[in-house]
């Protein structure tokens, strides 16, 4: 190649690699033009057609983040990951509206319609099931939780009735498979009540489903009155963990309370447009009360507040050692958000280790004390279990009560290694009181207020076969015929 | 169980339970002897239907609560409890809505 170009008067000596251009003098320039073939450029290496990243299939969806009446949060989008069919439902749930559902999604597969509408409604109440059921089963390293029916390869939903009858209440129903909701006109209100709307309504009932599914012998009214309290309990912890489980409730709960678990707050107060509709301005309950087991009888929902009380305090314990321990390094609600979901997790594992039946409050405790320490947490969170339930009046413990409310007051919350006067492995008993005697009836009434999941594994294997066949033109199978291939999976674990 | 050979009850119908575990609140009385024949037939077959299919209360949690007191009159009290499950093909349901309705009228 350089013999060819010599008299161009370029010189590729071919022993060396150095290519020498001759000095763009003026004579050169008035001789003869310059080709400067210096040497053949490499053939370009053909860029790769890039493989997509998988796409996240799912929906948009408007959720009222507390209820109409917290206007602070009021009503935004949030994304529900995997396909959600017209209904709205999947293979877990499914909506009953008649005159309404299925509710259609928009082209973008969104399900957003104007506030207060029928179909809002629908996409709320599902959203906030299908929200509550996930975070559990987050809990669970993705295991899928079936529903109390969900035996022998039954893989049957849940229906979610949004408006399910006129009347101040909401239930879940076992026998009916589902989750009903009533709507009703409050005294001296000009507009109706649609229990539907309100987030903590929601998960409490979706928290009854959940739990009867992980602990069916719990529900039975046979079974002593705390046990009753504990599946209160879930219900309104499964609304203070929701919440608590999505990022801008944390943040807007740190900005209003400065941090403050213990300040009149959104997340304590369970089911406020309720509550107020019947005369308590501070919600329906309120799990950052001070209710002691001696202030209560054998009332399931009286019972379940101090259960709850006792948890969301411990969360307030945690959150201040955690909020001391990692200060400078971690915003304040990366912390909360971190300990809420431990905390979930550690009184989930507690609830499955509990006894099927009969469980007490104590059984709970017991647990969570046993599963922290087997997980490695600090002496410090054992210490706020047990200090907890103590004053509660839940267990008793060697130590008078006095000592331990002193020793509360004069914890230092930075110390991990503090540790309650009892030490570590003394088995808490349970107080003697009404609600843990067999054979004392629950009363319902009361004085107070994965990744690994089908749903998640099955998108991108659903958009592939539906790209498949729209490369064949064949026919895009309908929602219903996506889902049921889902099913399949359900039945092997349900099985 | 409820018999046919009762002539004269008192029948007081409670409401408790629900979402917010309302305390139990008395939601209607009546006291078939001061009823009007057919009107005592009617509560009393009513009361029966409630008694009869009552057997098997709805599995869940947060329904209301409907505690039916019946008092004969020569005869002990009997209570029959029900679970609101919102479910129209429940008979006790039906009949203990029928016999509500009835005693909201005035009966």
């Amino acid at each position: 190649m350089a013999k060819q170009i010599e008299s161009k008067q370029v010189i590729v000596d071919e022993t060396v690699t150095e290519v020498r251009v001759p000095e763009a003098t003026l004579e050169l320039r008035t001789t003869e033009p310059v080709v400067a073939h210096l040497q053949a450029a490499p053939p370009p290496i053909p860029i790769p057609v890039p493989i997509p990243i998988p796409l996240l299939v799912g929906s948009r969806v408007m959720i009222w983040k507390q209820d109409p009446t917290v206007a602070a949060l009021g009503r935004r989008l949030a994304f529900l990951p995997g396909l959600i069919a017209n209904g709205p439902q999947d293979t877990r749930a499914e909506t009953s509206l008649p005159g309404t559902t299925p509710v259609v999604r928009n082209v973008n597969g969104d399900f957003i319609f104007p506030t207060f509408s029928a179909e809002s409604d629908c996409v709320h109440t599902y959203s906030v099931v299908v929200m509550a059921l996930r975070m559990w089963q987050q809990s669970l390293a993705g295991q899928a939780i079936p529903w109390a029916w969900n035996t022998g390869g039954n893989t049957q939903r849940i229906t979610v009735k949004p408006r399910g009858f006129n009347g101040a209440n909401a239930f879940y129903s076992r026998s009916g498979r589902e989750l009903s909701f009533g709507f009703f006109t409050p005294q001296g209100s000009p507009g109706q009540v649609f229990t539907c709307r309100s987030l903590d309504i929601t998960a409490h009932e979706a928290g009854h489903a959940i739990l009867d599914g992980l602990r069916p012998g719990w529900l039975g009214v046979g079974n002593v009155p705390q046990t009753g309290g504990l599946h209160e309990s879930f219900g309104d912890l499964t609304a203070v963990f929701l919440a608590l489980a999505q990022f801008d409730q944390v943040e807007a709960f740190i900005a209003l309370s400065k941090g403050n678990l213990h300040d009149a707050n959104f997340l304590a107060a369970v089911a406020e447009e309720f509550g107020a509709a019947l005369g308590r301005p501070a919600g329906l309950r309120n799990a950052d009360n001070d209710l002691k087991l001696s202030q209560v009888a054998n009332q399931v929902h009286a019972l379940s507040q101090i259960f709850t009380g006792a948890i969301y305090d411990i969360l307030a314990d945690i959150f201040v050692h955690e909020r001391i321990k990692q200060a400078g390094k971690k915003d304040l609600a990366q912390i909360l958000f971190e300990v809420a979901q431990h905390l979930r997790r550690l009184l989930l594992q507690a609830i499955l280790a509990a006894p099927a039946s009969g469980a007490t409050f104590a059984d709970v405790a017991n647990e969570m004390i046993k599963k922290s320490k087997a997980q490695g947490d600090p002496l410090i969170y054992r210490t706020f279990i047990k200090n907890r339930f103590t004053v509660r009046e839940v267990v008793v413990t060697a130590t008078p009560l006095a000592e331990v409310v002193r020793a509360i007051g004069v914890t230092d919350y930075g110390d991990s290694a503090s540790a309650s006067p009892d030490g570590d492995d003394t088995e808490l008993q349970a107080t003697n009181h009404i609600s843990v005697v067999e054979g004392v009836p629950q009363d319902r009434a009361g004085t107070c207020g994965t990744m690994q999941l089908p749903e998640y594994a099955r998108p991108q294997r659903v958009l592939s076969a539906e790209l498949k066949q729209l490369a064949t033109g064949a026919e895009i199978d309908s929602d219903e015929a996506v889902l049921a291939t889902d099913v399949k999976e359900l039945q092997k674990a349900f099985a | 169980m409820y018999s046919s050979q009762e002539l004269n009850v008192i029948i007081q119908i409670y409401q408790s339970g629900g979402f917010a575990g309302d305390n139990e609140s008395l939601l209607g009385r009546t006291d078939t002897s001061r009823l009007a024949p057919a009107e005592q037939e009617r509560v009393q077959k009513l009361a029966r239907a409630i008694e009869k299919s009552a057997t098997e209360a709805p599995m869940g949690a947060d329904m209301i609560t409907y505690r039916i007191q019946i008092q004969p009159d020569d005869g002990p009290e009997r209570t029959v409890v029900v679970e609101d499950d919102m479910n129209p093909n429940n008979p006790a349901l039906r009949s203990l809505h029928e016999l509500t309705q009835l005693l909201a009228s005035g009966t």
